[in-house]
């Protein structure tokens, strides 16, 4: 569905370097840091930005050679922007009905009244969540195969993330759509996504299976004397700390068998986050 | 294309209250100077055209642009659709505004020769129809917070030029610019016109092709 091979974009103080792919049925998460690459790689899959080099496909096609027309199954959200806020949901409605033709007014302003979006009201005066909301619901409303989300819970309560994200299950039940998120809220992502790709200044450090991240990887706490006899065949990354050291491993089976009296936690995508980013590599 | 119209025609019903004070101040004006109907006509195009140009000002807000370039046109579509709404405002504009006129100068009798009358008016068009052709670039070009001083630094290198070029004419031919051209555009209303549709062609076309270019090469 969308495929990026060594996408390299170079700015002053900050390049990427990134592949990935996003499978068709699939809900892909991208994590990482502020300022880790998450946007650019959004804008870059969008042609916002023109990388250095590499290749960027979008349904088999390069996302250069796409045409306007290619873009009505795509539908893009971003954190910051979106339609200006002096306009209204009715007026919205209007101007997505005359670009998209295959948008569905009738579930848009359905849609609409269930999570009670003012339909007149300007959108610069939605609080957060309605604005959140009216985003993930035009980015819907058209039938679009592919989803581009940068961060479309960020700044919500649990339950309107839980609204979203109810929508977004509901979304993926139809065949052939797929989902590219990224997000800071982990709990978001450890029940939505089939995988996850996490950026650390602007490359891919972590491809893995969602259901494998938190089955198989694990950290470890262990004292100083304890890691010097710890097997580190199958730590990725350890981190120093005032009790000795935090250690990521993909492996967790093995030290649950082997090293019955350490400290084991199941692996969850903000510690691997925090180990990734921070840990250093063994 | 259509959605792209569409959106900004509601932009400026949103906007709406803003832009009536403006039309109000040139009915207040027009009384102000004794029913001149020329400066009210050429008044009305200008701020038609002003305003049209809003419609950019609010795409670019709070990151807008980044996400109208995701919408299923292309980028040379939405430039083109900057010229065709900001040209239909101003000549809709334009053409309420001489029908009012027309109306005051059958009430007042204060015009005696309807065609320098016309001249007037078409030349406020006119200058409104420049102007947009010129701010379009301007405001793909730079960011929102230098455009205003970009506009003041364009507008007076314009007004620079024709004061030297008039000043020019003035020594060579030892006549006024505005004389030479009154007489001629009156002597040759046909003529006139068309070198003036075609010049105004000339400087859109120039004007979209360098808009095109800008938004082509931009990165959002």
């Amino acid at each position: 569905m969308l495929e990026l091979n060594h996408v390299r974009k170079t700015y002053d103080s900050f390049s990427l370097d990134c592949s990935l792919r996003v499978e068709e049925g699939c809900v892909t998460a991208l994590i990482g840091a502020n300022g880790a690459g998450k946007s650019t790689t959004f804008k870059a899959i969008m042609n916002l930005i023109r990388p250095d080099s590499g290749e960027i496909r979008i349904f088999g096609k390069k996302s250069t050679e796409m045409k306007p027309e290619d873009r009505e199954k795509i539908a893009v959200l971003f954190a910051e922007g979106g339609f200006n806020k002096t306009l209204s949901v009715s007026s919205v409605s209007k101007i997505m009905n005359a670009l998209y033709p295959e948008f569905d007014k009738m579930w848009f302003e359905e849609k609409c009244k269930y999570f009670q979006l003012p339909v007149n009201q300007k959108i610069g005066s939605f609080s957060t969540g309605e604005k959140a909301k009216l985003k993930v619901l035009l980015s819907m409303s058209y039938g679009a195969r592919l989803l581009i989300l940068d961060e479309p819970t960020a700044g919500l309560d649990v339950i309107a993330r839980d609204e979203i994200l109810t929508l977004l299950r509901e979304y993926m039940e139809t065949e052939g759509r797929s989902i590219l998120i990224s997000s800071h809220i982990s709990s978001d992502l450890e029940g939505f996504c089939d995988d996850v790709y996490m950026i650390d200044h602007g490359r891919i450090v972590l491809h893995e299976d969602t259901d494998t991240l938190l089955e198989q990887y694990g950290i470890l706490r262990v004292s100083p004397a304890e890691y010097d006899a710890l097997d580190k065949n199958f730590i990725l990354r350890v981190k120093k700390e005032n009790y000795g050291y935090s250690c990521l491993t993909r492996q967790k089976a093995f030290y649950l068998e082997n090293y019955p009296k350490a400290a084991i936690e199941k692996g969850s995508i903000d510690e691997v986050i925090m180990l990734m980013a921070k840990g250093e590599a063994v | 294309m259509k959605g792209l119209i569409l959106k900004d025609i509601e932009l400026m019903k949103g906007n709406r209250r803003l832009y009536a004070g403006a039309y109000l101040i040139a009915v207040m004006m027009l009384f102000m100077t004794g029913m001149n109907t020329i400066f009210f006509v050429s008044y009305v195009s200008i701020m038609s055209g002003v305003i049209g140009l809003n419609t950019v000002s609010f795409d670019q807000a709070d990151n807008g642009m980044a996400f109208l370039m995701t919408l299923p046109v292309s980028r040379k579509t939405y430039a083109a659709e900057k010229y065709i709404f900001g040209m239909c405002f101003c000549l809709v504009s334009w053409f309420i505004a001489m029908i009012i006129s027309l109306a005051i100068c059958q009430v007042t009798g204060n015009v005696t020769d309807y065609q320098e009358w016309f001249w007037g008016c078409g030349t406020g068009l006119w200058v409104a129809v420049m102007s947009v052709a010129i701010c379009i670039p301007v405001e793909f070009k730079f960011r929102p917070e230098n455009v205003r001083f970009i506009f003041i630094g364009v507008f007076v290198l314009i007004f620079g030029i024709v004061f030297a070029v008039g000043k020019l004419i003035q020594l060579v031919f030892g006549e006024d610019m505005e004389m030479i051209l009154t007489e001629f555009l009156s002597g040759h209303t046909i003529m006139g016109m068309t070198m003036c549709l075609i010049v105004c062609i000339l400087i859109l076309t120039v004007s979209f092709r360098i808009s095109a270019a800008i938004l082509e090469k931009k990165e959002f």
